[in-house]
């Protein structure tokens, strides 16, 4: 069974649209739902709207980057908690177990002792590098690149079994091996 | 990116077109708020306005290679969002059917004016709307002509026409869908390939 994709963020920068980017690529090729999960001071008009003009930005940055050129989104959720993230966060992973939870390093005070209850509690975890993207001309490859260096924990066999029936992963794959001949 | 921001939105599409991704980063950060705010005037709703925001910016963007130029491409990009908002509306049932043919039948000017709220814009769409009803066939013209310009009843018009109140309003509501349409393919594809189609049928 696919499990569905978390992506804490904290809409108070941008620098969160790159691990946006990658966490939609990944829910996109998985055929799984993405849950953006987000906390604000306060539920009032202007806050919301923040927080929306913010992820429609982010989905501007995932068009521009896009891994593929067929550019059918990901279905996504929202999910916005008053307080901060973190805390909300996890107050989500108790009640709610099965996600794979993807953790950008630009989310704030993700310190070890907090990073090792998101593992516990979530279905799986992967920690994407704060180094900048890779500098991979081919789209697919910077994705894998991207996995590749990240920290992965819990993860489910199945997520690579899905992940492994990517076409776009085979023509990667083929092309980085004809390069090596 | 600053390179791009000095560009008009044209330049930015050709540039697009060849493959410039930072081009299309710069069009869509000018415009995702105001899609956004457009469909925020529909539902009312932030988490609603932005789902339909997100779809319409989607559709927008990846259909950019029929944008033909003869409408402004905001013009073009609201045109898509106020349908798409309708379109979603309606499915959800929001508007009830009766309801969006009044909001399309009180006067054709008012779905064009919805479309856009800047001057120039609004402008250029009355003259594309202006355009193709000139070019309809006289008995439609006339109709839409005599109903909407004139404010004339349905009773007026049957006695004019010599039709019964069910063909009038049939009639009425045929002339509009077209209109409607060649409106829709005139902003996709130019007002002159319309008009060409026009002459043919």
């Amino acid at each position: 069974m696919v499990k569905k994709i978390l992506f804490p963020f904290s809409a108070a920068t941008s620098s969160y649209y790159e691990g946006y980017s990658w966490a939609s690529e990944l829910a996109s090729k998985m055929g799984t739902e993405l849950l953006l999960f987000t906390a604000s001071k306060s539920k009032d008009e202007q806050s919301l709207q923040h927080i929306y003009h913010s992820l429609l930005g982010a989905q501007g940055y995932y068009l521009q980057s896009a891994y593929h050129k067929n550019t059918k989104p990901a279905r996504t959720e929202r999910w916005i908690e008053i307080g901060e993230v973190k805390n909300t966060l996890l107050d989500f992973l108790k009640k709610n177990t099965s996600y794979i939870t993807i953790i950008d390093p630009s989310l704030p005070a993700l310190d070890p002792p907090l990073l090792s209850e998101v593992i516990q509690l979530s279905g799986g975890v992967i920690v994407l590098p704060s180094s900048p993207a890779p500098k991979v001309e081919n789209k697919q490859g910077a994705f894998y690149e991207k996995l590749h260096q990240a920290e992965v924990y819990k993860l489910p066999h199945h997520f690579f079994d899905t992940l492994g029936s990517d076409r776009s992963l085979f023509n990667y794959l083929s092309g980085f091996f004809k390069k090596k001949k | 990116m600053k390179q791009n921001t000095a560009l008009a939105d044209e330049q930015l599409i050709l540039a697009i077109r060849q493959g410039n991704r930072e081009a299309f980063g710069e069009l869509y950060d000018r415009y995702y708020k105001k899609v956004y705010h457009k469909c925020l005037s529909f539902t009312k709703n932030q988490e609603e306005a932005f789902d339909y925001a997100q779809e319409s910016l989607m559709k927008a963007f990846d259909h950019l290679d029929t944008f033909r130029g003869q409408a402004s491409f905001s013009t073009w990009l609201y045109t898509i969002t106020h349908h798409h908002c309708i379109a979603g509306l309606k499915k959800n049932s929001r508007i009830s059917t009766t309801a969006l043919s009044e909001q399309f039948t009180e006067d054709e000017t008012t779905y064009v004016a919805v479309a856009s709220e800047d001057t120039t814009e609004r402008s250029e769409q009355e003259t594309i709307m202006y355009t193709l009803i000139n070019h309809l066939p006289e008995n439609e013209k006339t109709l839409l002509t005599l109903k909407y310009e004139q404010g004339e009843s349905i009773e007026i018009l049957q006695q004019k026409m010599g039709l019964n109140a069910s063909a009038v309003k049939m009639r009425l509501k045929r002339s509009k869908e077209k209109l409607n349409a060649m409106y829709m393919l005139a902003l996709t594809y130019g007002i002159e390939q319309v008009l060409e189609m026009m002459e043919m049928f």
